[in-house]
């Protein structure tokens, strides 16, 4: 009884800590957690010579939906099974930002004639089409023409490439992009314009012809949705790439053999990858997958905020911990400009350029990064991110936090305090608006209550409205009843990413999409400038491009990033981590790794 | 004849509580916000480019009305389910997965067959063991022992079924003692024997869950009922004819306690269903619960109502089920007209 009275008192008793304490303690405890992990980006090492055998054991959240490429463009899962049976004809070398060859080699050429440009591919001499009885299939630039043309450039499949095929003319209309095969390993792809990343615009997976064309002919789009479905048998399903599916156990696990037939060898002249097997559980409980790796039952996992102390700080098991750089991604701010809401104080408020300055100059990304990532991130400041062939550090957002710039500009649109403190426009309203955000994790609450709790300090009141992910993606895509939201894309390291976001007739151009003509100045500046960049092939005038384009979007605020977390990883120390790197490019390399033992 | 004119009755009602069923699900799919569509559209987004090897790749919002019409999904609710009863009843065809496109059957059968197994596997121990005590303790009123035994049946019936779940797994990891996954690593056809021993290891703690939520309410039911009967004056009769204990309580108290048992265990098998959606995914069995909460996330409206109609039917069906059996064992029920 007394043992447990002075447990309670003693827990009651918090000893204060002042500011200078906390950030000694958060600085140690920072610096604690990244001295035991490993900081291992690929810089464009090769890959050392590995042993052949053993397997990998790795787990997903979710069954795959299909072994289709189609029907994989709708479903991350899914694509990311499919294409460890495909390969793409070029690979980017993020380190050199170059592509090089990958089952295809690429020459282009420009035709000063008439200012179109050519992509001559030439595939490799042994691709194949194999499956698991030890059948194969030659490949040809026929199924490349094939799925080119029949498959993504047919509208009625709706293929997320379909867009891709078409370029914008000077004259403002939009031509396709043509493909022709030359002989049975070659085939070039027309531009009628000249376009800044040719090899960006055609680099591409595919499927056998022999399978779809068919599929295609008997049974039209249907046909060629419903080929290579859950239920088709493993041993039907050809691969190209390094695995070929052995075997899959809905809700269970799907098991994948090393594809012999695979072209890609090592200095050694082995052919990769090592491993005889991958098996990967399907395990939809992330705590599930934690306890799994700690067992050694799988041999990798991908650490969030939630398991990083248990993980790093108390590890028990044998498993390395890499670190990145910080996420390409971050969560961002934006604000409703969409005239349907124009009779609403906010809308004019929203519209305005100094406002939303000024809500720039409210993102505490110190704050942010102290207090929601315990010091394991770094500030979102940029539009492009570094491994953009076009960033420059150079460009940076200017409205940094400063609650007295933000209220400076907050006044030169007539906005000022009360005598209560509370912030009014010019008509008197009170400032007052919705911050929508979706329970997708911690990290992204916590921003929410920073970002409040900060508008809150200069008399503005933002209400954290939390909702699900599917009325976030209905308020965005259709219904646009929404006023400010805390929301996350995916990264992306090219100049012309977010073509639906950008541009103002995109439907993602969160603010105002679907624009038929800019609505403002500075929307149809960035149009203008995102068409010139894509085709400018001047290296010298593309950097001025886009260099403009990120110092107009970075000036306008449509969208204030905040904060880019730090990655984490852990792999199994059965695995030789020499060929293996963890950046946040590539993620988790491990093509070229092998079991120890 | 008028237990086959009742059964043709519950079969028909049976019916329209499914109809009525899945219009209600076709119209809370169509009151949730956004559809498969729109989950397409922002996991492109949120997914971001692939690593910088292929260009941008977003639909257009043509493309996306396109794909919307394609499946149907820019018509009323209503007229989505007449035409999915039409192709059910008339072609005989469950559809298939608005995001897979595989038949539905193929989707639903082995995941079905498993949570069948496991929530008979449920249903049986929860049976004889909540008789066997519940009986058992009958015959303890007012002990020491029922008091404990009350006690620990109340504990169990109130905590908490998610909380014993995870409260297991981590016996499990911390232990070693037990898989932290529900179903074996490898297929049945691999090794049928060991899978067979497999199973019974990997799934014991989920069942335990399963078993120890259950068991107490059962439990504490069946003692109920024993002790009202044995208060019946026929039991005092009997006693006072000089039957003994042994027949007083298993050939005349305890064969009336199976009335409430029978007609509650169709409701138990429910519970069993509904329950097991949590152990599904905790425990990563390969179930129904499992498949169905993917598909509601997914807003996969055809995987939804197949599943929702199995796991109804199968229900529906264990509740007349219990009816019948109520008739049989019971010669004081019977059905129809007097």
């Amino acid at each position: 009884m007394a043992a447990a009275l002075v447990s309670i008192t003693g827990c009651a008793r918090t000893e204060e800590v002042s500011r200078e304490e906390f950030e000694k303690l958060y600085l140690t405890g920072k610096s604690e957690i990244l001295s035991k992990t490993v900081s291992k980006p690929w810089k464009g090492e090769e890959y050392l010579p590995g042993k052949l055998g053993g397997t990998w054991y790795a787990s997903i959240t979710e069954d795959p939906k299909s072994f289709n490429l189609l029907v994989s463009e709708r479903d991350s899962v899914t694509a990311t099974l499919v294409e460890y049976m495909c390969d793409p004809l070029l690979d980017y070398d993020y380190a050199r930002r170059a592509f090089k060859p990958n089952c295809a080699t690429g020459k282009i050429s420009v035709n000063a004639k008439d200012g179109s440009m050519d992509v001559e591919y030439t595939l490799r001499d042994d691709l194949y089409w194999s499956f698991l009885d030890g059948r194969r299939v030659k490949v040809t630039s026929d199924d490349v023409v094939f799925w080119y043309d029949e498959i993504q450039g047919d509208p009625a499949f709706s293929s997320s490439a379909y867009n891709g095929q078409f370029v914008r003319l000077d004259d403002g209309t939009e031509a396709r992009v043509t493909i022709r095969k030359i002989d049975d390993l070659r085939f070039s792809f027309h531009f009628p314009t000249v376009q800044s990343e040719p090899f960006l615009a055609t680099n591409m997976v595919f499927g056998p012809r022999f399978a779809y064309e068919k599929a295609k002919r008997e049974g039209g789009v249907q046909g060629v949705l419903g080929l290579y479905g859950v239920d088709t048998k493993p041993a039907d399903i050809p691969s190209m790439g390094m695995w070929r599916l052995k075997e899959y156990s809905q809700g269970q696990r799907l098991v994948y053999a090393r594809n012999q037939d695979y072209w890609k060898k090592d200095l050694a002249a082995i052919s990769i990858p090592y491993f005889e097997q991958k098996v990967i559980q399907i395990v939809p409980d992330r705590n599930t997958q934690l306890l799994l790796f700690k067992q050694g039952k799988i041999d990798s996992f991908t650490i969030t905020s939630e398991n990083l102390d248990d993980l790093v700080n108390k590890k028990s098991g044998d498993y390395t911990v890499f670190v990145n750089d910080g996420s390409l991604s971050s969560y961002f701010w934006t604000f409703n400009q969409n005239p349907k809401h124009s009779a609403e104080p906010n809308y004019n408020w929203f519209t305005k350029k100094e406002f939303r300055q000024a809500m720039s100059c409210l993102v505490n990304r110190d704050r942010m990064i102290e207090q929601v990532y315990r010091g394991l991130g770094v500030p979102a400041l940029t539009l492009f991110s570094e491994p953009n062939p076009f960033y420059n550090p150079k460009i940076t957002n200017k409205y940094l936090f400063d609650r007295d710039r933000a209220l400076s500009l907050l006044e030169s649109i007539g906005m000022r305090r009360d005598a209560e403190g509370t912030m009014r426009d010019s008509s008197g309203n009170e400032v007052k608006f919705d911050l929508v955000t979706y329970s997708d994790s911690v990290e992204m609450s916590d921003t929410a209550m920073i970002l409040s709790d900060e508008c809150k300090k200069i008399g503005i009141t933002l209400n954290v409205r939390t909702l699900d992910f599917q009325k976030v993606v209905e308020e965005l895509t259709s219904t646009y009843n929404w006023e400010s939201m805390l929301i996350l894309f995916g990264g992306n390291i090219w100049p012309s990413g977010g073509s639906n976001v950008w541009p103002s007739s995109g439907n993602l151009h969160m603010w105002n999409p679907l624009q038929k003509k800019p609505a403002t100045e500075w929307e149809a500046r960035v149009d203008v400038l995102y068409g010139e960049g894509q085709k400018t092939v001047d290296k010298a005038k593309a950097w001025k491009i886009w260099d403009e384009y990120q110092e107009l979007i970075l000036e306008q605020c449509p969208i204030i990033y905040t904060v880019r977390p730090y990655g984490f990883s852990a792999i199994s120390n059965r695995m030789d981590l020499s060929n293996v790197y963890f950046d946040n490019i590539g993620g988790l390399a491990t093509d070229h790794a092998w079991v120890r033992e | 004849m008028p237990l086959i004119s009742y059964i043709a009755g519950r079969f028909a009602t049976m019916a329209a509580i499914l109809f009525v069923l899945g219009f209600a699900i076709f119209g809370l799919m169509e009151l949730a916000p956004g559809d498969i569509v729109d989950q397409v559209v922002m996991q492109q987004v949120f997914s971001g480019a692939d690593a910088g090897t292929k260009a941008d790749r977003t639909l257009t919002a043509e493309q996306i009305e396109a794909t919307r019409a394609s499946l149907g999904l820019d018509k009323p609710f209503y007229a989505q389910y007449f035409r999915w009863l039409k192709r059910v009843f008339v072609n005989h065809d469950l559809g298939t997965s608005l995001v897979s496109r595989a038949p539905v059957l193929f989707l639903i059968g082995t995941r079905l067959a498993n949570s069948i197994l496991l929530n008979l596997i449920s249903l049986v121990f929860i049976t004889i063991f909540s008789f066997a005590l519940g009986v058992f303790f009958s015959s303890k009123v007012g002990t020491r022992t029922d008091l404990v035994a009350t006690f620990a049946a109340l504990t169990l019936h109130a905590f908490p079924g998610i909380l014993l779940l995870i409260l297991l797994q981590l016996f499990a990891s911390v232990s070693g003692l037990f898989p932290v996954t529900g179903y074996p690593d490898f297929p049945f056809a691999e090794a049928p024997i060991k899978f067979t021993f497999s199973y019974a290891h990997h799934v014991f703690l989920p069942l335990l869950s399963a078993f120890l939520v259950e068991v107490g309410g059962t439990m504490r039911m069946i003692r109920a009922t024993m002790l009202d009967q044995l208060g019946q004056p026929y039991v005092t009769s009997l006693r006072a004819r000089g039957i003994g204990e042994f027949r007083v309580y298993f050939n005349h108290a305890f064969r009336n306690t199976l009335n409430p048992y029978i007609t509650g265990s169709a409701n138990l098998l429910a519970g069993l269903f509904s329950g097991s959606l949590v152990l599904e995914i905790i425990f990563a069995y390969p179930g129904i619960g499992r498949l169905m909460y993917e598909a509601v996330m997914q807003e996969d409206v055809n995987l939804v109502l197949a599943n929702i109609m199995f796991i109804s039917f199968l229900v529906l069906l264990g509740m007349v089920l219990a009816d019948i059996a109520l008739a049989l064992v019971d010669p004081r029920i019977r059905y129809g007209k007097e």
